[in-house]
């Protein structure tokens, strides 16, 4: 009993970090209605900007009172340059827009701090005293208690303030009513700035204290926004004691499975506890949120501009595919082979980027899970032939059928949740995917990760390890990288071709407009199922092809990480275009334009992180510059120069064309 | 005798303790159109939504004599239910004609697959159709975001009335267009009347609605009033007294529009 006592108590310390997070993600929703992915950015930045004060990173070492207000007033700084550059100029944009600028900016910020503090964690200069008091008969350590207390006392001064001071009814206002709010006089950009301030200092003060409990880490603290999620979903985005208090419950609760996994009752394999209970927790505690909380976020009255970029139609498509195919396959056969495997992971990567096209470009449901799905396929092609000696072709059907199935299921289990709310439940999804099945050592990969047997038909091989090695006789086969674009070109063609189709009309009809989608009779949910199904068949594909071109799979390949990089880079390109689905592909790590960098322009262990850092800045210039995604806004010039020709038509002569037409 | 095209029994819809719509009996004969007015606030929207299974209502609602209570939304459109918005709700991403194009029969699952792979072609023919029938038919190609206000109410109405419906409810469709605009749109709905498609309309132009309708209910406070052909309507002390006043009586004779 006490010492399940002890880690609830230990658990407070990350649970408090969890709960400032919320808290963040609540002030961000409440000031200016945008959906902060990047919460948990701020306090990792705050980390180490404390941490490079304190041991003279920068050429200059202050002490601990001075490090604590030099840092707090970068994170001032930072907090306007975020809304100068991700906020402000999406003001009147989407909640879905602002979100992926908020993920812009967790991407742009994470590769910025390893690029200039490093990739390893950093151990901190703690701030908090490191005794024990002895609570109950229990020694619980004193910095875990104070930082619960602090973040309490943050929250309760920030319901305070919003409760009983005129700033606070300005941005209550202003969140219920932004029309009115302007109105009435109220400065939405100001009350916006000082909402993120405060978001900031509460993050940054947070960041200080926590660093010497939770370390000071540029990988697992911005992902604590999955958590914190969780914890704002139960505060309905709004309560700030109510995410303050589900904050340090999962955190606690997180410290007891830990504790539980210690002990023989819990389920294990081979001597080792089950991985990624708790991310599961999280998962269930997400869906249950929502179907507690109500089925969706509050709506704010809001300027609104178009949810998400257009989507053109595709025209001559054999005709614009074949130089493309025709180009891939001699590259395949000529290139050597570290340019020939860049190649087909680009091809693979193609087919990924595919599954998001339909699932957010065409139905507008932005589904964090896709990455996972292929991962699911991925795995299961591995196992499939590692463990039950089930080989091609029904291996790669039955791993495919699993994705599917999954997909399916998060695909029903959010139909009651769209736009950012989606996010969060697939955003969780993946997380709980991908530690309690890829690297859970029972059914997925564990540490090493899995070997995969390349494919076979009646004793001919065709995977990368086939008999024609190219030009240069070295692995990876062509003929594997020729099975991968044949493909590839079938499902562009057939992604593609779902523009033009009835099916096609269909999503973009329920994109546009659910309610009306359902007066013109088309069934909303069939449909949004539909879509989940066809993109978990192209995730899985993917995965299954990422098996056989890697030979092996392991859990960094299909993490959250890489997940949110591949859906900036899409959307960055082009989200409502099959186009956009091809760059992204060969932009992806591994693929040929990372190869190019990484071999005569970046530095050769830094590239992941600038290619990183590219798409987080591309994201926040495109959200700005050209929302309809880079490769759609030159068409959308294109388009309107034709509808002015038609516009002058139509008013010199429209009786006679609507006549001509009906002759016709 | 056939079954009404559109028959709504004894429809309650309550808003936590509010009744917004209290025991509203309405039906539409085959081929009619059939005016629903009040004051704001009167239920009528709702009833509409009702009507349509966009919110959650008591009674009963048929389709030519098919009981459709329990359905949604999409399946009371496949059975030949239409509506229309007070405000435009288009598909912005699609095209007029693809707007239109959605309402246009329900594909079957076999269709579909075979479109992924020949290249599908749009109903041109039956397209056209709808959008001359409110003569727009020189917005084919155009986006709804390019098009005005009056020209996006029109959309909307040629989509309702592409799929072939039985009944369409029609939610202040005059609203925002000038005299003469909602004069054309009068002649252009009774022309609709003789392909067989009845109409439920509600709209705030008493002239606009006694010009184009058969038979009017009057609503007040979710119940229903007063109901008759127009003229009685118009005489109707209780309905001048709740609604028109004595300002929004119009001038002319209400049956001159025709």
């Amino acid at each position: 009993m006490q010492t399940i006592l002890v880690f609830a108590l230990l658990g407070l310390g990350s649970g408090a970090v969890i709960a400032a997070v919320a808290l963040g993600v609540v002030l961000s929703w409440r000031g200016s209605g945008s959906f902060n992915l990047a919460a948990g950015s701020s306090v990792m930045v705050a980390g180490y900007m404390f941490w490079a004060f304190r041991t003279g990173f920068f050429h200059f070492k202050l002490g601990t009172w001075p490090a604590v207000i030099a840092t707090l007033a970068f994170m001032v700084v930072y907090a306007v340059l975020i809304e100068l550059l991700a906020v402000r100029p999406l003001r009147a944009a989407s909640p879905l827009a602002k979100l992926v600028a908020s993920l812009g900016v967790l991407l742009l910020t994470q590769a910025l701090v390893q690029v200039i503090f490093g990739t390893s964690p950093l151990a901190s200069p703690s701030v908090l005293p490191d005794s024990v008091v002895v609570v109950g008969g229990v020694p619980v350590p004193v910095a875990q208690l104070i930082l619960a207390g602090g973040v309490s006392f943050l929250a309760a001064v920030l319901w305070c303030i919003y409760r009983f001071t005129r700033f606070g009814v300005a941005t209550r206002a202003s969140s219920e009513n932004e029309v009115a709010a302007v109105l009435a006089g109220l400065d939405p950009n100001s009350i916006s700035v000082a909402n993120s301030i405060l978001a900031n200092l509460t993050a940054g003060a947070v960041g200080i204290a926590a660093a010497s409990i939770v370390g000071i880490s540029a990988t697992t603290i911005p992902l604590l926004i999955v958590q914190a999620l969780a914890a704002a979903l139960f505060a309905r985005f709004t309560s700030f004691g109510i995410a303050c208090a589900a904050g340090m419950a999962i955190g606690v609760g997180e410290s007891l499975i830990f504790y539980a996994s210690t002990q023989s009752w819990f389920p294990s394999h081979k001597g080792v506890a089950l991985s990624g209970v708790q991310q599961l927790v999280v998962f269930v505690l997400i869906v249950v949120a929502l179907w507690w909380r109500g089925s969706s976020l509050p709506q704010r009255g809001e300027l609104r501009e178009r949810s998400l970029p257009r989507v053109p139609k595709q025209d001559q498509l054999a005709r614009r595919m074949l130089p493309i195919v025709a180009a891939c396959a001699i590259a395949l056969v000529l290139l050597p082979s570290e340019f020939r495997q860049a190649v087909v992971t680009g091809l693979v990567g193609t087919v990924l980027c595919l599954s998001f096209i339909v699932i957010m470009g065409y139905v507008g449901q932005l589904s964090v899970v896709q990455l996972a799905l292929a991962g699911i396929a991925g795995f299961g092609v591995a196992r499939m032939s590692s463990v039950y000696g089930i080989g091609f072709p029904l291996g790669p059907l039955i791993a495919v059928a699993v994705a599917l199935v999954v997909g399916v299921v998060v695909g029903v289990s959010a139909l009651r949740v769209r736009g950012v709310t989606l996010v969060v439940v697939t955003l969780a999804a993946a997380v709980a995917i991908e530690k309690f099945v890829f690297a859970n050592p029972n059914w997925g990969g564990g540490a090493t990760g899995v070997t995969v047997q390349q494919p076979t038909l009646f004793g001919i091989k065709f995977g990368s390890d086939a008999g024609f090695r190219g030009l240069d006789g070295s692995l990876p086969s062509p003929v594997f990288g020729l099975c991968a674009l044949a493909v590839t070109a079938a499902l562009y063609a057939f992604v593609a071709n779902l523009r033009r189709g009835e099916l096609g009309r269909r999503m973009l009809a329920v994109r546009s407009n659910e309610r009306a989608a359902a007066a013109a009779g088309v069934n909303v949910r069939a449909l949004k199922v539909c879509a989940f199904a066809i993109s978990s068949i192209l995730a899985g594909v993917a995965g299954v092809l990422f098996a056989y071109d890697f030979g092996t799979v392991s859990a960094s390949m299909f993490d959250v990480m890489t997940a949110l990089s591949v859906i900036a880079s899409v959307y960055v390109l082009g989200v409502t275009v099959v186009q956009g689905a091809v760059l992204a592909g060969f932009g992806m790590v591994g693929a040929v334009v990372p190869l190019i960098l990484q071999k005569w322009v970046l530095p050769r262990d830094r590239v992941g992180l600038y290619v990183q850092l590219l798409i987080g800045a591309g994201l926040l210039v495109q959200l700005r510059f050209y929302p309809d995604g880079i490769l759609i806004a030159s068409a959308t010039k294109r388009e309107r120069r034709r509808a002015e020709r038609l516009q002058l038509r139509a008013t010199s002569a429209a009786q006679p064309m609507s006549e001509q037409r009906a002759v016709a | 005798m056939t079954a009404p095209a559109l028959v709504a029994r004894e429809i309650t819809v309550r808003y936590g303790g509010v009744r917004a719509v209290s025991n509203v009996t309405l039906e539409v004969p085959e081929g009619k159109i059939i005016g629903l007015i009040g004051p704001n606030g009167a239920g009528k929207t709702t009833l509409v939504d009702a009507i349509t299974g966009f919110v959650p209502c008591d009674g009963r609602v048929e389709i030519a004599g098919e009981d459709v209570t329990r359905l949604k939304p999409h399946a009371r459109a496949r059975r030949g239910l239409g509506r229309t918005w007070q405000a435009v709700e288009l598909f912005d991403d699609l095209s007029v004609a693809e707007n239109v194009a959605v309402a246009i029969g329900t594909p079957s699952p076999w269709a579909t697959i075979k479109e992924l792979f020949v290249k599908p072609t749009l109903e041109k023919a039956r397209v056209g159709e709808a959008l001359d029938s409110v003569g727009i038919g020189h917005l084919f190609d155009a986006m709804p975001t390019e098009l005005s206000e009056g020209q996006r109410k029109l959309v909307g109405i040629a989509r309702a009335f592409a799929g072939s419906p039985r009944v369409v409810c029609l939610d202040e469709p005059a609203a925002g267009l000038d005299t003469t605009e909602t004069h054309e749109l009068g002649m252009q709905l009774r022309g609709l009347t003789s392909g067989g498609t009845s109409m439920l309309l509600i709209d705030h132009d008493i002239g606009f609605v006694f010009g184009a309708c058969d038979h009017v209910v009057v609503v007040e406070f979710g119940t229903v009033i007063a109901e008759g052909p127009p003229h009685e309507i118009y005489a109707n002390e209780r309905v001048i007294e709740a609604y028109l006043g004595s300002s929004a009586i119009p001038t002319e004779d209400p049956g001159a529009r025709r």
